[in-house]
């Protein structure tokens, strides 16, 4: 034990001596939690589209606008020809063609199947996958609000009072003529069954007579819908000129009075995701990763060093256990990591705000843990090569595959099994779980005894695997 | 006669180098199988969809259209419904324990309420932390719902028809590989690149070779340009390999010009060897120069470059910064090349900004270099 304290004083010294090493590492720490937190925000941005408007109506008109007043699209770029959308989508200036093919309108106004063609760079799968959806929802709304409201143009929002008013007054208005329209035809229809069944027609009360022609002519209920509709669009469009904001008018069609539609709504609650841009679950993580690499690296470094220096022949003819020289190399490695995670702590509270849901002594006792675990590995690296060139490229390899395969950046399950059996030993993954655990969800210790558990054995096996890997003689 | 000498002395020089390079069979032998072995794991195992993410459902109605929900979502590859909780305290429970994505609630009464007044409410309490997923998740489950609506509402009359047709261009798959690919390529040749050169020159400052190579007469930019030639080639034929595989083993196609992608290719990894150099040059120890070109490279490649998250969202600032990185470009380029199959045109800003940062590098390189002399 004391020999470990004699061992330990001379690594301080040796750290202390050359502290460019610290400086490296502070530095790096500090710059890579300025800049790479707000590039790692993941947010779902606006979807830009090339819109290449062949029909150029007021029924495509009124399409982009329910599609760009979605939050989801924007119009990047209008073109003349799919030729010149597609430029611009080469250019990398929109992410998407829009194609409204001729008699857009026509079709929609005439109720027959009216085609649209979305055109996505699907080269992220992910968002273009998310793009689809987002344009299908959209016209899934766009069709049911089309007719939806009684003289409501789709994609036109009435805001303000005034504008309800009118339009609550132009309807009354226009069910006033409607109804003097019809009462006058009903008028006119009785004076021609006047004339026609004037013998029964004196005896009969008019109202009877013409309730009586209405039932006996159903046919034309239709007719006078459109003639209505007809009405209805005059009406609207002197509304939207006094109003002075519709700038295109929608030819209405009749809604489907169909009572009996059944929807389902969903209300969705986002949790765990305050600022909608997923700082709780970046940050945290890329402080794990940050922790794991250093880590790694510097205990990868260190007992190599001195088999290229030439220094470890020195401990080989010493009194020295093997366990007590490994443990002076491992005690500073978990020092120097402990102090870069507190500095990266520091970091994100005070940049970013961001502080664990749970207490800190959790953070740091599974921080140590996982320390622990890496520097055995990283020692494992450092007897396993003979010059410091050999354990940067081992140590590449080996942390490019923990680093990316943690379930930070593309889920675990879905990879393929082998790549699974990675991610199951590796010990980021557990690391990385708890972190977000304990910082967005405000886990408490015994959510987490899994994670931890895991934990414990990689700090057995890499630690053990380490002292027994490194032979003094050699 | 001073252009010759330069000449002759860069000859010698770097056939003093590729000596370095060949004696040590066995690293140059890693050099060529780690990216290989890399590309392979990372081409197969990174995949962005998701699937099977654990669902609960806290059903308190448990009538026949909430349990048809329920079966519809559960058939779906992308949610396996996991646990069939009876309170809300259990779900905050499987929200602390981390193995739980979503829950379904509903409330009692559901198909009553349909029934009754055609609404129905489905309430999703969803863990939103990864906001990419969680929109991606939604657009899943709204998906399914709007499809169940369509069945049961099925011979009733729509207002318009309006039928979309959606191509998906360049990946009408939606292969990850053909997004992750490129990237992967980028990020592994500029990570072994730089951290090869890291070395080169502080190696013979730490050996202490490089005593002798500051008396001899050799100028300090064909020391810089001499050290970056052997590992050049290395690099060259580490793209070579690389494209083979991409193509044969992981499908994913080269449709543009392939010597253009080559090509770009070469001013990459020149661009990754001057930035690993500028790091040896500016370094004393093997140690600090192997913490800067691991610790400090590898997450600004893998967050910053595009390889993974979208760069669209970011701000002007942080998208200037990060064009700033060779890697960004490059993969940028690489995927417009391979998977987009455009020309020059489309990548010559890349190209224009890779040479552009490769010299400033270099500049940079034999500039620190000969304050050392001195």
């Amino acid at each position: 034990m004391r020999m470990l304290g004699f061992l330990l004083q001379k690594e301080f010294i040796l750290i202390f001596r050359d502290k460019t090493i610290l400086l490296i590492l502070f530095l790096i720490t500090s710059i890579l939690l300025f800049i790479l937190p707000p590039a790692a925000k993941v947010r779902t941005s606006t979807i830009a589209l090339s819109v290449v408007d062949h029909d150029r109506t007021s029924t495509s008109a009124s399409f982009l606008r329910k599609l760009t007043s979605s939050n989801h699209f924007r119009i990047g770029a209008y073109a003349d020809t799919y030729e010149e959308g597609l430029q611009v989508l080469e250019k990398n200036k929109a992410s998407g063609i829009l194609e409204i093919p001729k008699g857009f309108e026509k079709n929609v106004t005439g109720r027959t199947q009216a085609p649209i063609m979305l055109e996505i760079d699907a080269v992220n799968g992910v968002t273009a996958g998310l793009s689809s959806f987002y344009f299908l929802q959209v016209l899934e709304r766009y069709i049911w609000e089309y007719v939806d409201g009684f003289g409501f143009q789709p994609g036109f929002r009435i805001e303000s009072q005034e504008e309800i008013m009118a339009r609550v007054e132009a309807e009354a208005q226009a069910e006033m003529t409607k109804r003097a329209k019809e009462s006058a035809e009903s008028e006119t229809r009785l004076a021609r069954s006047r004339l026609l069944m004037s013998s029964r027609a004196e005896m009969e009360s008019p109202l009877q007579e013409s309730f009586e022609i209405q039932q006996a002519n159903p046919s034309s209920v239709t007719a006078k819908m459109n003639e209505w509709d007809k009405r209805e669009e005059i009406t609207l469009s002197e509304l939207a000129i006094d109003a002075g904001k519709a700038d295109v008018d929608i030819p209405l069609i009749e809604k489907p009075s169909d009572p009996e539609f059944e929807q389902i709504h969903v209300a969705v609650d986002y949790r765990y995701n305050p600022d909608g841009e997923s700082s709780l679950y970046q940050i945290p993580s890329l402080l794990a990763i940050l922790v794991c690499i250093i880590g790694a690296v510097l205990s990868a470094l260190n007992i190599v060093t001195e088999k290229e220096n030439g220094t470890i022949e020195q401990m080989n003819v010493s009194p020295v256990k093997r366990s007590a020289f490994i443990f002076s190399k491992i005690i500073p490695s978990w020092i120097i990591g402990m102090a870069i995670l507190t500095l990266g702590l520091i970091i994100v509270w005070a940049m970013y705000g961001i502080v664990p849901q749970s207490s800190y002594w959790c953070i740091y006792l599974v921080s140590f843990l996982f320390l622990v675990s890496m520097v055995g590995f990283g020692v494992l690296i450092s007897t396993a090569c003979r010059n410091q060139q050999q354990a940067m490229l081992l140590c590449f390899f080996f942390l490019l595959i923990i680093c990316l395969l943690c379930g930070m950046w593309t889920p675990i399950d879905s990879m393929p099994g082998w790549a699974r059996v990675i991610a199951d030993i590796n010990p980021l993954r557990y690391y990385i779980e708890v972190m977000r655990l304990f910082f967005a969800y405000g886990s408490e210790l015994r959510h987490v005894l899994p994670q931890v558990g895991a934990l414990c054995v990689f700090i057995v096996v890499f630690n053990s695997w380490a002292i027994w890997n490194f032979r003094k003689a050699r | 006669m001073k252009i010759r000498t330069f000449i002759d002395q860069f000859f010698a020089f770097t056939r003093k180098e590729f000596y370095h390079i060949l004696r040590d069979r066995k690293t140059l032998l890693v050099l060529v199988v780690l990216p290989i072995s890399q590309l392979l794991i990372f081409g197969f195992a990174l995949n962005s969809s998701l699937t099977e993410m654990p669902t609960a459902v806290l059903d308190m109605s448990n009538d026949r259209m909430s349990r048809q929900i329920v079966a519809e979502i559960d058939a779906s590859s992308t949610f396996k419904v996991v646990e069939r909780v009876s309170s809300m305290d259990e779900v905050d429970e499987l929200f602390k324990r981390g193995n739980l994505s979503q829950v379904f609630v509903f409330m009692p009464g559901f198909e009553k309420e349909i029934k009754r007044t055609g609404v129905g409410n489905v309430q999703v309490i969803m863990d939103a932390s990864l906001q990419i997923n969680a929109s991606t998740l939604e657009s899943y489950i709204l998906a399914t719902l709007l499809n169940y609506q369509r069945k049961i509402n099925a011979g009733r009359e729509l207002p318009i028809q309006i039928v979309p047709e959606i191509k998906m261009r360049y990946n009408p798959r939606l292969d990850s590989a053909f997004h992750f690919v490129p990237g992967v390529i980028g990020i592994v040749l500029m990570l072994v690149c730089s951290m090869m050169a890291s070395l080169a020159i502080v190696k013979e400052k730490e050996s202490g070779t490089m005593e002798v190579l500051l008396v001899s007469p050799v100028r300090p930019p064909v020391i810089v340009l001499a050290k970056l030639v052997p590992y050049l080639l290395v690099g060259m034929i580490n793209i070579v390999v690389i494209l083979l595989i991409s193509v044969t083993v992981l499908k994913v196609p080269i449709t543009g010009n392939i010597f253009l992608l080559f090509f770009i290719g070469i001013v990459f990894t020149l661009s990754s060897l001057a930035l690993g150099i500028m790091v040896s040059v500016l370094t004393k120890t093997q140690r600090s120069a192997i913490i800067i070109s691991i610790a400090g490279l590898m997450l600004p490649a893998i967050t910053l470059s595009g390889f993974i998250f979208p760069l669209d969202s970011l701000s002007l600032g942080m998208k200037v910064i990060v064009h700033l990185m060779p890697v960004t470009l490059f993969i940028s380029a690489a995927r417009n090349i391979m998977i987009k199959g455009l020309g020059m045109d489309a990548v010559y800003p890349e190209l224009f900004g890779l040479l552009a940062i490769t010299i400033v590098l270099i500049v940079i390189s034999i500039k620190c270099f000969k304050n050392r002399l001195s």
